[in-house]
């Protein structure tokens, strides 16, 4: 839309994006590229275990400038039009990793024990790109915290790139179900 | 009362007539008078431990206060057309907040008349009637019944009302307040001076028109609804309870709203009567919300948005993006704080559903809203965890039963300044409004509280017209005798 001022365009473009990254799960291909899903299970495994065993900064370095990280609250959620969980850019994460530092964070201090659990992984390329790749996985995730446990279960869906050093995770998308109940805060969730 | 006693319980203790209750128009109070009670557990300056963890005391409230008082249900602007609806509650009740044909906002008890299934489980959606998947009885948008499968097999059909259960809703420019209280004092009472804050919060959008969003962000706690009372005007946790947030602003050069120091701040808290309370912190922010924003995701995108408009935007404008900062808290279940309306749901004692509504402004360009979202979004992580920890903390600490008083007397005599109709002006750090309240609580909870369900036809029902024609033949005989 040549009519709207750049910023908002931009801004519409990016959200209008995330929601066909969801979108993209019903037209898949239903026999996912197995070579490519194979080469990008290290990475969606490794970021699960740099975030269980807090490796916030190796976790962090693992993003693009572009970056997005988007948790609504329903999976049928439009990030222009609804109130989400999360919907970072790339400085917003750095901000969530300093807090996973901070120990001024009472929620987060003492430190929760996490493990995430990675499964099921997809991965098809992008017919409009020549680095990214969309994939998508299961995750099963088992929060322990001052005696209370937390266990949250979602879908990811993952832009990820390649680069001369690896791969780089350019947008995130959980879709949790339990959120759109109700349940405790979330303010842990990377 | 002890803790375990349940001879209090509303739902086992019912000290009232039962068969008046079969009655259509019936209306019943329910459970013991507390009045000696309340007086031992609600002091000037000290609240009794239990007032938060005791089962009994808060199935009460669950009559009394999320009942029997004024209660915000929901906003209009949540149901714009005919047959819209959301699923909402009232204390345990659940409600379908619906717009009827005609345009009229109507509090339906999601509750069939027959034998009691909810009538719809979606949160929200559009419907032309409301019919039970249970047996098919189907109600009309009124709450009318419309029909019902083999109705030649009543014997007894309307002898009792079968028209679907209401609540009194009464709306105040758009916030939709219910309650099931028989004679509720009427609602501009109940708001009082509160309702001129509510006016302002709605005035500084454009056109004075906002739009709810209907999903809201559900987050629970482990503690008792009323933590999240003591916290809604509570300047000085903004301090220490949010150090991590204020830290983070001070990373990125912003004075958050939440790092000023509280002994010299000029913010300045009101008690409004009823126990609702504002805390109006923009004497504290003479650059106005918009400076107190860190950078977040999309602004700059949005900010050169804004200008590439062209012409000046106003600070207003900017102001819009952030919350007013005046945090209005409208007793039992409405707190205004950021661009959010706050509707704490009561799950048990020890438990309690937030739900966090987000409030977009008509009339404005869209960068605002979708900046809106952003802004909320950012407290929601960095913020009210810590908040929720603090409850969860208190929860925990009143378990220790010999310690049995909380304090609540920061201010008193100490800064506040009551006027002559009991109201008091505090500064940021004064708990004057936990006292308010806590002494509007003592009110309610103290006596049971006459409640009547409303009914589209009540008196078309065959028990009415027998008693009416009771009644009449009654008074015929007394004429005849007076003869």
């Amino acid at each position: 839309m040549t009519d709207q001022p750049f910023g908002l365009s931009k801004t519409l473009a990016l959200y209008e994006s995330l929601v066909a990254d969801v979108a993209f799960l019903d037209t898949a291909p239903v026999v996912f590229d197995g070579a490519l899903a194979a080469e990008v299970t290290a990475t969606l495994i490794g970021e699960a275990r740099l975030l269980d065993r807090r490796q916030f900064d190796t976790w962090y370095d693992l993003w693009a400038e572009d970056a997005a990280f988007w948790v609504p609250l329903h999976q049928g959620h439009h990030p222009a039009r609804d109130q989400g969980l999360i919907m970072d850019d790339h400085r917003r994460l750095r901000e969530r990793v300093w807090r996973m530092h901070d120990t001024s964070a009472w929620a987060l201090v003492p430190y929760a024990q996490i493990v995430r659990m990675v499964g099921g992984v997809e991965a098809w390329p992008l017919p409009d790109s020549d680095t990214d790749v969309i994939a998508t996985s299961a995750i099963s995730i088992t929060h322990e915290r001052t005696g209370k446990v937390t266990v949250l279960a979602g879908r990811q869906i993952h832009r990820l790139r390649r680069t001369d050093d690896g791969w780089q995770i350019v947008r995130k998308i959980m879709l949790c179900p339990a959120i759109s109940a109700g349940m405790p805060h979330l303010g842990w969730i990377l | 009362m002890g803790e375990n006693m349940n001879k209090n319980d509303p739902e086992t203790n019912l000290e009232r007539d039962i068969s008046d209750s079969l009655r259509p128009d019936a209306v019943v109070a329910r459970g013991p008078d507390l009045t000696d009670e309340v007086e031992h557990l609600i002091r000037k300056d000290v609240v009794h431990r239990r007032v938060y963890t005791d089962p009994d005391l808060f199935n009460i409230e669950m009559d009394r206060i999320f009942g029997a008082t004024w209660c915000f249900i929901g906003h209009e602007s949540e149901v714009p057309e005919p047959g819209d609806f959301v699923r909402k509650r009232l204390g345990k009740r659940q409600i379908i907040l619906v717009r009827t044909r005609k345009g009229e906002i109507r509090g339906l008890l999601n509750r069939c008349s027959h034998r009691g299934t909810t009538l719809v489980g979606e949160e929200e959606g559009c419907a032309k009637r409301f019919t039970c998947p249970y047996h098919g009885w189907a109600f009309d948008l009124d709450g009318h019944l419309q029909s019902l499968p083999v109705a030649d097999s009543y014997s007894k059909l309307y002898e009792r009302p079968f028209d679907l259960g209401q609540i009194k809703v009464v709306s105040h420019r758009g916030f939709v307040f219910g309650t099931l209280a028989a004679e509720p004092m009427p609602l501009d009472e109940w708001l009082g001076p509160a309702k001129l804050w509510l006016d302002e919060h709605i005035d500084r959008h454009p056109s004075g028109s906002i739009r709810v969003l209907k999903a809201p962000i559900k987050q629970s706690y482990k503690a008792n609804w009323k933590m999240a009372w003591d916290n809604a005007a509570d300047g000085i946790h903004a301090t220490f309870a949010h150090r991590s947030y204020n830290l983070l602003g001070k990373e990125a050069e912003t004075d958050t709203i939440l790092s000023r120091n509280p002994a010299v701040s000029p913010m300045v808290g009101y008690t409004l009567g009823h126990g609702h309370c504002v805390v109006d912190q923009r004497p504290g922010i003479p650059d106005g919300p918009w400076s107190t924003m860190r950078p977040l995701p999309t602004r700059e995108d949005l900010e050169a948005s804004l200008k590439e408009r062209g012409g000046d935007i106003p600070r207003e404008t900017w102001d819009l993006m952030t919350g007013n900062m005046v945090n209005l808290n409208i007793f039992p279940n409405l707190i205004f704080v950021g661009n959010q309306i706050v509707v704490p749901e009561p799950i048990s004692a020890g438990e309690t559903l937030m739900n966090y509504y987000l409030v977009m402004a008509d009339d404005t360009p869209e960068e605002v809203n979708l900046m809106r979202m952003r802004v909320d979004e950012d407290f929601m992580s960095f913020g009210i965890p810590d908040d929720f920890e603090m409850f969860e903390r208190v929860q925990e600490g009143l378990q220790t039963i010999e310690e049995e008083w909380v304090d609540v007397s920061r201010g008193d005599d100490a800064g506040d300044v009551v006027d002559e109709y009991g109201l008091a002006t505090g500064d940021l750090a004064s708990e004057a409004p936990i006292r308010h309240y806590m002494q509007e609580w003592k009110r309610i909870m103290a006596k049971p509280i006459p409640t009547t369900i409303r009914r589209a036809r009540i008196e078309d029902s065959k028990f009415m017209k027998a008693q009416k024609l009771k009644a009449e033949s009654a008074a015929a005989a007394v004429a005849e005798d007076v003869k």
